[in-house]
């Protein structure tokens, strides 16, 4: 692997000098088989093979006893892993550059947006502004507010698949996060006249969550549930502790998921067929982002069909349920 | 409250045209500066009740004008509320850091939910200073 021509030649390189690129990595080796307590080990060094090239190489040590001497001595495999981080680098890069990309554009995007929508707010202010030219007003501002959306859809997903979005939990009153979520999207349920209400059960529990990112997943199954039932529907809220989770559904009587794409619902782009029916331009981003940040912080989501109501042959609608665990998991002191 | 001075920094020309209408329509009197320069003379020379200020602008970077008034005594007391298109949270916290009273981003908020921010940041203003 490191390029000598022979075990001679090899004892002739100087270990420090020629070979370890990093000079703890070698104090970190020499102090992991010195230990007495562990019986293995499993370390990442970088070597230099003897014509220059650096690899990244795994060590993984196995302590064997010698009962003659005493004396513990380690067996050690190295495993060069150099392709696979190069290609873990690559990824990561390449993550980077379209997340800056992505960033650069949104910002560059909203200026105009922003242009248009403040324009329109004041043109439909005209006093005595005929029925027709109106309504034009008011599509056009529809459409500029679903372009903030997608641009924001766009801007979440880069970021969390970049890495850069944190999670940082922190007590959250999962009453309170709905009860505004519900406040801000009450414009939404009038237009569509639909019922919408929050069932918890007797005592919810304060969860560790990020409350920032918890409001907009809510947000997210909600405007689903919202957008997805016909005029006049019924949306549920609920949340209650399960063992060790906190449980949050939102519940509709709307369109529900075909059979098909159930499997494939949170998938990045994914849009279900009977979507179509409702918007033909879609993302496809919500759900897929919802998933992952809830991921971050340790928790899932998953579709359930709504329970349906004694013999009706309708679709009874959708149950969007996530999962929380009431105390975060500490792995290494790291919280998850 | 409609003798109040608003200075409205914006480097876009429609941003600051569409802006400047909605606030003068609700009775205050608007003064506008294109950069952070500009905005600081201005700032200097009107003493504006309150300042909305845009972060990405030629000249002066907003970040570095909203240090600069909060470093002066005679400005350090106007209320400043951040317009900006970005939203990273490192530019959210870092205006906040500075003193700014709040950070809007922009293109998800209409000319409405502006003027009512500004009037309650004036009023907060104005019970401050009556003893």
């Amino acid at each position: 692997m490191l390029g000598y021509s022979s075990k001679a030649d090899l004892l002739r390189a100087d270990l420090a000098r020629d070979i370890y690129v990093r000079s703890g990595d070698r104090s970190a080796v020499i102090a992991a088989i010195l230990c007495r307590t562990e019986t293995s080990f499993q370390t990442e060094v970088s070597w230099r093979r003897k014509d220059g090239l650096v690899l990244d190489v795994v060590l993984h040590g196995r302590r064997l006893s010698r009962p003659r001497r005493g004396e513990p001595l380690f067996e050690v495999m190295a495993e060069d892993v150099t392709a696979r981080r190069r290609a873990e680098r690559e990824t990561a890069a390449a993550l980077k550059l379209q997340s800056d990309f992505v960033s650069f554009v949104s910002h560059q995007l909203r200026t105009p947006l922003t242009g248009i929508r403040w324009m329109l707010e004041l043109a439909q202010q005209t006093p005595g502004l005929p029925e027709e030219t109106a309504q034009c007003l008011a599509d056009a501002r529809q459409s500029a507010d679903r372009l903030v959306g997608l641009i924001a859809d766009m801007l979440n997903v880069a970021r969390c698949e970049s890495g850069k979005t944190r999670w940082v939990p922190e007590e959250v009153d999962l009453a309170e996060l709905t009860a505004s979520v519900m406040h801000e999207l009450r414009p939404q349920v009038e237009q569509r006249e639909h019922q919408m209400s929050f069932r918890p059960d007797a005592h919810v529990p304060r969860v560790q969550a990020d409350a920032n990112l918890l409001r907009q997943v809510m947000l997210n199954l909600c405007s689903n549930a919202i957008k997805y039932t016909p005029v006049g529907g019924e949306i549920t809220i609920t949340a209650g502790l399960r063992g060790a989770e906190i449980w949050w559904s939102v519940r509709d009587n709307g369109m529900g998921v075909p059979l098909e794409a159930r499997s494939r619902l949170f998938e990045k782009f994914f849009r279900a067929d009977n979507a179509h029916t409702v918007e033909t331009e879609g993302t496809g981003l919500g759900l897929y982002w919802v998933r992952r940040i809830l991921a971050q912080g340790g928790g899932r989501v998953w579709w359930q069909p709504a329970p349906a109501k004694g013999g009706a042959s309708a679709s009874p609608g959708s149950v969007f349920t996530f999962a929380l665990p009431l105390q975060p998991t500490l792995v290494q002191g790291v919280a998850q | 409250m409609s003798h109040a001075t608003i200075l409205l920094v914006e480097d876009d020309r429609i941003l600051r045209r569409a802006c400047e209408t909605g606030l003068r329509q609700r009775g205050w009197n608007v003064v506008t500066a294109e950069d952070g320069e500009r905005a600081l003379s201005l700032a200097f020379l009107q003493r504006p009740s309150l300042i909305l200020l845009d972060l990405l602008m030629p000249k002066l970077p907003g970040l570095e004008a909203l240090r600069l008034l909060r470093s002066d005594a005679a400005t350090a007391h106007i209320p400043v509320l951040i317009l900006s298109n970005s939203s990273r949270p490192s530019d959210r916290e870092e205006a906040q850091r500075l003193g700014a009273k709040e950070y809007f981003v922009k293109s998800e908020f209409s000319l409405q939910a502006l003027g009512e921010a500004v009037a309650r940041h004036l009023e907060a203003a104005t019970a401050e200073e009556t003893p």
